[in-house]
């Protein structure tokens, strides 16, 4: 029987502590005025914020508000009678007063209603706090108030300022802080007038505030309940007070900023809020509440809207070091940022890209003038080196005539001194000088053209017909040389096209002395032929020079206008490059076959009919 | 009167040349080419040959040669339009009174002539 009475009881405790411990913490917030008056309302929601983030285990968190802080203490026993209903079955863990009411209240009751739970009192100023009697169970996170100094900041940002209006309650703690406001105004009074809206009602206070004087400012105390007993929400008095006040603002808290308050040092509602917490969690977790002891909560850093000092045109400078400016509207740096780098990343790349364009088309450019100019020396090289090669025989047809006129004027010379002169034969000289000359200027002039450093090509209109015999002239002495029968075979019709005459002796020259060199060692008979033709299927005109040498093998057919490429000892490899250079650049093609005995190389040039249709 | 072979294949030069030593009173046979020369080398009576290097054919050299090797020391005179020093030396090895580079003065011709005994 006794073994079973002690394993109940066992069973009994065990039950009780796993329901205990199950249980979550109990908390009341105690409100002064209502759950939604500013600023109270702002602590109660950061502290159950706070605790929510800084408990370690689950909270029961209610609400409620005394509501009778502008109603005599007596109207309070119906109020304590109903809360004492509340809770006397259901334990508290803990109790957060919020204001001097809450305070007050929960003092008086204390004993009735919460004998034994700790309480953690904020939102209440300290000079509040010290009219208290606290006991071992309770931990105060006070607020100090140095409204004289929240003038003094204001007036230094309106120095101008010569009148401050002071927007104040009239319930029971509205007129205790009246009577703080008016202590800490006193050393002002010299500086500025004050207006007291403590005797107005709302709706005068709003009349008033719409005409006030230049040269004012409105310091918004505390607004509960007005002169006319109307109990007010404060967060939305002072929204109409600052939808119609003709002045600047100012606060001693910053629940109204950013809602129409110019700043200034402001008590910093979240900082309470979070500490006040932060106490609660401790007293929570065991800590003894008379062992936590809370500095009071000063201003924060001065604090100022941006909005509102352009408003009132205030400029920054007058702003004490180490103030705050917010809501600035972000510059279109901080609000196209990415925006703007990649903008402005855009634009580099675009920027570097067309540096680089512009660098690599002027170096193109650099390069293909020097190519150009390259490839007109190397052009010119091959004239002179052709001219060269035909100088031997290009001396012995220029000596020929001229041998001849110097014989035949020194003939006339002596003929002349006769008596009488044999003038018949003195003028068969004659003519015989005047045509060897014709024909020495003829060479001469196939030779200039050869030797011809001009820097730009002469396009012209000429006719193939009438160019194969004028280069024919120049070559024939080497052919004569050389045993090789040279014959043309012109078109009937007019070749025309557009070239550089002495561009098209050059290549024809280079075709024909490569036709005679590849003669060289080739039994005879040497027989070198210059054609030129309308090609039948196009509008090209066609030159084809033929030899009898050896011809080309096969696998140089395709190699052999490359340049260097050369089948003979003693060639450079660029005559027949060279004329592929300039028939290309006139728009036409070049290439060589084989026949039946040597090679023929030809090539085509566009007639000038055929471009024009 | 002296005879003077003129061998050119240029018909300005040849008829320059006849002209020219006419004027000074030499007897001038002409021929085009090496080949008509010799054709008609048995009616040649000439003191000395005027006789240009570079011919179609038969070239100048090569006729002095055939005829020094034929037992004919005809004297030469030499004349060129190509100049070039090899030339020159093959053609002194090969026996010549003179070697002369067209276009020449006619004092120089003469002079070489004169050298001919």
């Amino acid at each position: 029987m006794r073994v079973r009475i002690l394993l109940s009881a066992v069973v009994l405790l065990f039950a009780m502590t796993g329901e205990a411990s199950s249980e979550p913490k109990r908390v009341m917030l105690l409100h002064s005025f209502g759950r939604d008056f500013a600023p109270w309302s702002e602590y109660a929601r950061i502290i159950r914020e706070e605790l929510g983030q800084q408990s370690k285990e689950p909270l029961d968190i209610s609400e409620t508000s005394l509501a009778t802080a502008r109603f005599a203490e007596d109207e309070e026993g119906p109020f304590v009678d109903y809360l004492h209903a509340l809770f006397v079955k259901r334990r508290l863990d803990l109790v957060i007063t919020i204001g001097a009411p809450a305070v007050d209240f929960f003092q008086r009751n204390r004993q009735r209603l919460f004998p034994s739970v700790p309480a953690v009192h904020t939102g209440v100023e300290q000079r509040q706090a010290l009219l208290s009697a606290f006991t071992a169970n309770d931990s105060v996170v006070a607020v100090s108030k140095d409204f004289a100094s929240a003038v003094e900041s204001m007036l230094k940002l309106l120095p101008e300022t010569t009148n401050i209006v002071i927007v104040i309650g009239n319930s029971p703690i509205e007129r205790y802080w009246q009577a703080r406001l008016r202590e800490a105004m006193q050393t002002l009074t010299s500086r500025v007038s004050f207006t007291w809206f403590n005797e107005l009602s709302f709706e005068d206070m709003l009349q008033r505030a719409a005409v006030l004087p230049p040269r004012s400012a409105i310091f918004f105390g505390l607004l509960s309940v007005d002169a006319a007993g109307v109990t007010h929400e404060e967060g939305k008095v002072f929204a109409r007070l600052n939808a119609v006040a003709n002045v600047p603002m100012f606060s001693h808290t910053d629940t109204f900023f950013g809602r129409g308050i110019v700043g200034g040092p402001l008590t910093n509602t979240a900082d309470v809020g979070r500490q006040a917490a932060s106490v609660a969690v401790r007293i929570l977790s065991g800590e003894s509440p008379g062992a936590i002891k809370m500095p009071p909560i000063e201003y924060g850093a001065p604090k100022y809207d941006w909005r509102e000092l352009k408003r009132w045109n205030i400029s920054e400078s007058r702003l004490q070091a180490g103030s705050e400016i917010y809501f600035r509207p972000p510059s279109p740096w901080d609000q196209y940022r990415w925006q703007i780098t990649v903008g402005l990343a855009a634009l580099l790349l675009q920027t570097a890209i067309i540096a680089w364009l512009v660098i690599e088309h002027r170096g193109r450019h650099f390069a293909e003038t020097e190519a150009i100019s390259r490839r007109r020396q190397v052009v010119r090289l091959n004239r002179v080196t052709t001219a060269n090669v035909l100088s031997s025989s290009i001396a012995h047809e220029l000596n020929q005539p001229l041998g001849a006129i110097l014989s035949n004027t020194e003939a006339a010379q002596i003929l002349l001194k006769a008596s009488p002169p044999d003038l018949t034969q003195i003028g068969e000289i004659l003519s015989d000088i005047i045509r060897d000359e014709q024909r020495a200027s003829e060479i001469i002039g196939g030779l200039r053209n050869l030797l011809n450093d001009r820097t730009k090509a002469e396009l012209q209109a000429l006719d193939l017909n009438d160019t194969v015999p004028d280069l024919v002239k120049i070559v024939m002495p080497e052919a004569v040389k050389r045993e090789i029968t040279l014959r043309t075979v012109l078109a009937p019709e007019a070749l025309s096209v557009r070239a550089d005459p002495i561009h098209m002796q050059q290549v024809i020259i280079n075709l024909v002395m490569n036709g005679m060199d590849a003669m060289e060692g080739a039994p005879a008979p040497h027989n070198l032929t210059i054609r030129t033709r309308r090609n039948a299927e196009s509008d090209f005109a066609e030159v084809r020079i033929s030899d009898s040498g050896t011809g080309i093998r096969q696998e140089n057919l395709t190699q052999i206008f490359d340049p260097f490429v050369t089948t003979k000892p003693q060639g450079t490899g660029l005559g027949l490059p060279i004329a592929r250079t300039i028939i290309e650049s006139y728009g036409g093609t070049i290439w060589a076959e084989n026949r039946l005995r040597g090679a023929v190389f030809c090539f085509t040039l566009p007639l000038i009919k055929a471009r024009v249709r | 009167m002296r005879t003077i072979a003129v061998i050119d294949d240029n018909p300005s030069m040849l008829q320059g040349l006849d002209r020219l030593l006419s004027a000074h009173g030499f007897r001038v046979q002409a021929f085009p080419s090496a080949e008509s020369f010799l054709d008609d080398i048995a009616n040649c009576e000439a003191d000395c040959l005027l006789l240009d290097i570079h011919l179609g054919g038969m070239s100048g050299i090569d006729l002095k040669r055939r005829l020094k090797s034929s037992g004919r020391c005809m004297p030469v005179i030499f004349m060129t339009a190509i100049h070039n020093e090899a030339t020159r030396q093959e053609a002194f090895e090969v026996g010549c009174v003179a070697y002369l580079r067209k276009p020449f003065l006619a004092k120089l011709l003469i002079d070489a002539i004169n050298t001919v005994p």
